[in-house]
């Protein structure tokens, strides 16, 4: 019976279609596994068993069962996208009973799709952080190694990808919250065009920089959910008016003649060694498949060492000076008054409520970012901060928008090194912040960013690389992506433990 | 200094009021600003509501264009230049009536700018035949719901007024007297009016006033006592507009400032020799 372990979203899709399996079987199959598999990694919030079999059951019955794009597909959800099933938390205390009385529409489009919502996965509190372990409620471990963190902040969506507690999971970006979890795990992240995708129903972060994106085993399930959860809706005025590309059907197109940017200032002694000899190693790959590597400079995005060793960079600035005031704003409305967890007793008056709720309410890490983000908002420091982090924003615009003149797509790491260790970061936020340097320049730009995994480190951790495109290039980018997946083989990585696994290039 | 600026003078003292009035008009749009709950008075507390409106978690504003088109529409009456770009704002602010804790609104891009207004002018002081009000701006933004302090145990929220668009006009401090005042704000709500902009009703809180009285006086001696001028006319705007101003005995100022706890109910007295900004809400 195909299972859920063995086959891509796309091949279970046409088995489930085909009647070889049924809805319910395969859900059920895919839930038992959550049961065995998860109390060990921690990837799952909350699980719905009750809600994905019924689901499946009335799938099962649906005549024209092709019209269905994602029919019968088990899927995971992070825990800040809003659904009117269960509990949205977004890992936090101050959400911990929240329940939203709307379903975001990226989820709902996925579920009209005919997917199977099987629950909500962890994630860094608001999606903070690049490790899962800013959660308030447990630690998420990598199915590669568990002493060791799924990268962040969507890693319970990655990690259930990677473990194949789900075939395909949605997380959301704001400075590279999908793409290094997915490098992490060894699967597929993609972090779309800002706009592409409907942000409605995503408890929002960063708004100048949020993007929901498909987690998955491999390009062209990417390529799949993107297509379902892609285009414009009315009730987010962001998202890009347009009919949505045909994502899968120039996805097998040969790239010869195309040109691979490769930006030097990425390639320096901040990263790591094997990533950088994975990378290399890539673009031969590439050079193989007929493209053409091209030498380019992001000057802005330039990674420096100052004299004590630590590593700088004017994007990294820019990025945090940004999403924290925007934090600052977005997550005002968490006071206990309305709505979401009101802390202490005999309260005095509502400031005494406000204090006392956020201060419970919020972890470390969520208020660090708050008081920082107010900070560079107050009268007096607006024009050193925030106005300048926005002129510096333009400059790194304008670098991709120059470099793009000259390629393609560009050539990236997704993050300096494979995953760390749990707790081997998290006491110093300043070097947990700079998980994010390869990925953060396309959140301020608006670009989108695809991670795919290309090789392993000595201790068989999962090394991931990025492909950048222009604004919109994301059919370039699957294309692209699945064929280096294909002429290389590190399509469906296996963690141990993910029962008949397989590495091949289907 | 005409003699209507001296209304306030007493025996050989001289104290020239400089008053610029905020006026905030609901429009009369069908929904809210940012999203489709109707814009209605004197429903049933929070039956008017959505998760745009209440703030919640994921929820996203989608703009109103018709408040667009009625804003321009005051706007160009007022002589106002209207913007090509305009920008949103967040205001940031907590308060239980304000379910994001901020308000959108408009800060250094606001729809109109640079306008004015004319009023008949006292020409019995000499002054011509009309004078200019000059309008700063009028922006847009959305109205807060109402805090209801009906019951000793506890303090009720309704939300059914939240995000119901406001047009902010405000003027430059050119009006000299609450005779001024007064025919500045019925100029203004017969001009809302006549446009089909908004009902401008002060009894349902749809035109609001927040003036900014400034006193300059010309002794040195503190300036109290002073007599009140309110009864020079017959109107009940004045005690609307200027409630809380006891003219008989002393200035006070009744705004609860941004550093004090809202409810404590405690009043900040400010008396500063010389010139007096005084805020008022009155709501």
């Amino acid at each position: 019976m195909p299972a859920v372990a063995e086959h891509s979203a796309a091949e279970l899709r046409e088995f489930l279609v085909t009647g070889q399996i049924s809805v319910e079987e395969l859900t059920r199959d895919t839930l038992r596994r959550i049961e065995e598999r998860d109390p060990q990694l921690q990837a799952y919030n909350d699980v719905y068993p009750e809600l994905a079999l019924n689901r499946a059951r009335e799938l099962d019955k649906a005549k024209d069962k092709s019209r269905f794009p994602l029919f019968g597909i088990p899927l995971a959800l992070k825990d800040n996208l809003c659904t009117t099933f269960g509990r949205t938390t977004c890992s936090s205390r101050i959400l911990s009973n929240f329940q939203s009385p709307y379903t975001a529409t990226a989820v709902s489009r996925l579920i009209d799709a005919g997917a199977v919502v099987l629950g909500k996965t962890n994630m860094d509190e608001f999606a903070m952080g690049s490790s899962t372990e800013n959660s308030r409620f447990k630690i998420t471990r990598n199915p590669w190694d568990t002493s060791r963190v799924p990268g962040g902040s969507s890693g319970g969506s990655a990690a259930a990808v990677s473990a194949r507690l789900c075939a395909a999971a949605l997380g959301s970006d704001t400075g590279g919250s999908v793409r290094q979890p997915a490098a992490f795990c060894g699967v597929v992240g993609l972090k779309p065009t800002y706009g592409s995708v409907s942000r409605f129903g995503l408890v929002a972060y960063g708004s100048s920089l949020d993007q929901i994106g498909p987690i998955t085993q491999n390009v062209t399930d990417c390529a799949l959910l993107m297509g379902v959860i892609a285009g414009h809706d009315p009730k987010d005025s962001t998202s890009v008016a347009g009919a949505v590309p045909d994502y899968l059907r120039s996805i097998d197109t040969p790239i010869n003649g195309m040109t691979i940017g490769i930006p030097r200032e990425y390639f320096t002694d901040a990263l790591d060694e094997e990533t950088a000899k994975r990378l290399d190693t890539a673009m031969a790959v590439f050079r193989d498949l007929g493209a053409a590597p091209v030498d380019v400079s992001l000057p802005t995005s330039r990674i420096d060492r100052d004299p004590s060793g630590e590593l700088s960079s004017f994007a990294v600035a820019c990025y945090y000076i940004i999403a924290m005031a925007e934090a600052s704003s977005n997550l005002s409305r968490y006071d206990g008054v309305h709505y979401g967890t009101r802390s202490g007793e005999n309260i005095q008056d509502i400031i005494e409520l406000y204090e006392r709720s956020r201060s419970d309410g919020f972890g470390e890490e969520v208020k660090r970012r708050i008081m920082l983000g107010t900070y560079a908002l107050s009268s007096g420091y607006y024009d050193a901060y925030y106005l300048k982090a926005l002129k510096v924003r333009r400059l790194i615009k304008a670098d991709f928008d120059r470099a793009f003149q000259r390629c393609d797509l560009l050539l990236a790491p997704v993050s300096p090194t494979a995953a760390f260790k749990i707790g081997e970061k998290i006491e110093d936020p300043l070097t947990m912040y700079l998980q994010d340097i390869y990925t953060l320049s396309l959140n301020l730009a608006g670009l989108p960013g695809l991670s795919i995994p290309c090789g392993f480190t000595r201790d068989r951790l999962p090394i991931g690389m990025q492909l950048i495109g222009p604004v919109f290039s994301e059919p370039a980018l699957f294309r692209a992506g699945r064929c280096y997946e294909k002429a290389s083989g590190f399509s469906r990585l296996s963690p141990p433990g993910a029962d008949a696994g397989r590495r091949s290039s289907t | 200094v005409s003699t209507r600026d001296q209304a306030f003078s007493k025996g050989t003292d001289t104290v020239l009021s400089v008053i610029g009035l905020e006026i905030h008009v609901q429009l009369s749009t069908e929904s809210k600003l940012f999203c489709g709950c109707a814009n209605r008075f004197g429903d049933p507390p929070n039956t008017l509501i959505c998760p745009v409106c209440l703030g919640l978690p994921g929820a996203l504003p989608v703009l109103n264009e018709k408040a667009i088109d009625l804003s321009i529409k005051v706007g160009l009456a007022l002589n106002c230049r209207v913007a090509d770009r305009s920008i949103w704002d967040r205001k940031s602010y907590y308060y239980p009536d304000l379910p994001k804790n901020y308000q959108i609104s408009q800060y250094d891009h606001p729809l109109c700018t640079e306008g004015y207004l004319e009023i008949p002018g006292d020409t019995r002081s000499g002054e011509s035949a009309v004078k200019k009000i000059r309008i700063r701006r009028a922006h847009l933004e959305e109205d807060a719901g109402k805090n209801v302090h009906d019951n000793p145990s506890h303090t009720g929220v309704d939300l059914n007024r939240a995000g119901v668009p406001l047009l902010e006009i405000v003027s430059e401090p050119d009006l000299n007297s609450p005779d001024e005042v007064l025919l500045y704000a019925r100029a203004v709500q017969r001009l809302v009016r006549w446009l089909g902009a908004g009902s401008a009703d002060m009894e349902k809180g749809q035109m609001r006033f927040e003036p900014n009285v400034n006193l300059h006086i010309t002794r040195k001696k503190p300036p109290w006592p002073m007599r009140s001028n309110a009864s020079t006319t017959n109107g009940r705007w004045i005690p609307a507009l200027i409630p809380r101003i006891d003219w008989g005995n002393r200035i006070v100022d009744t705004t609860t400032t941004a550093d004090s706890r809202y409810f404590s109910g405690r009043r900040r007295r400010l008396t500063i020799i010389g010139i007096f900004r005084i805020p008022i809400w009155c709501r």
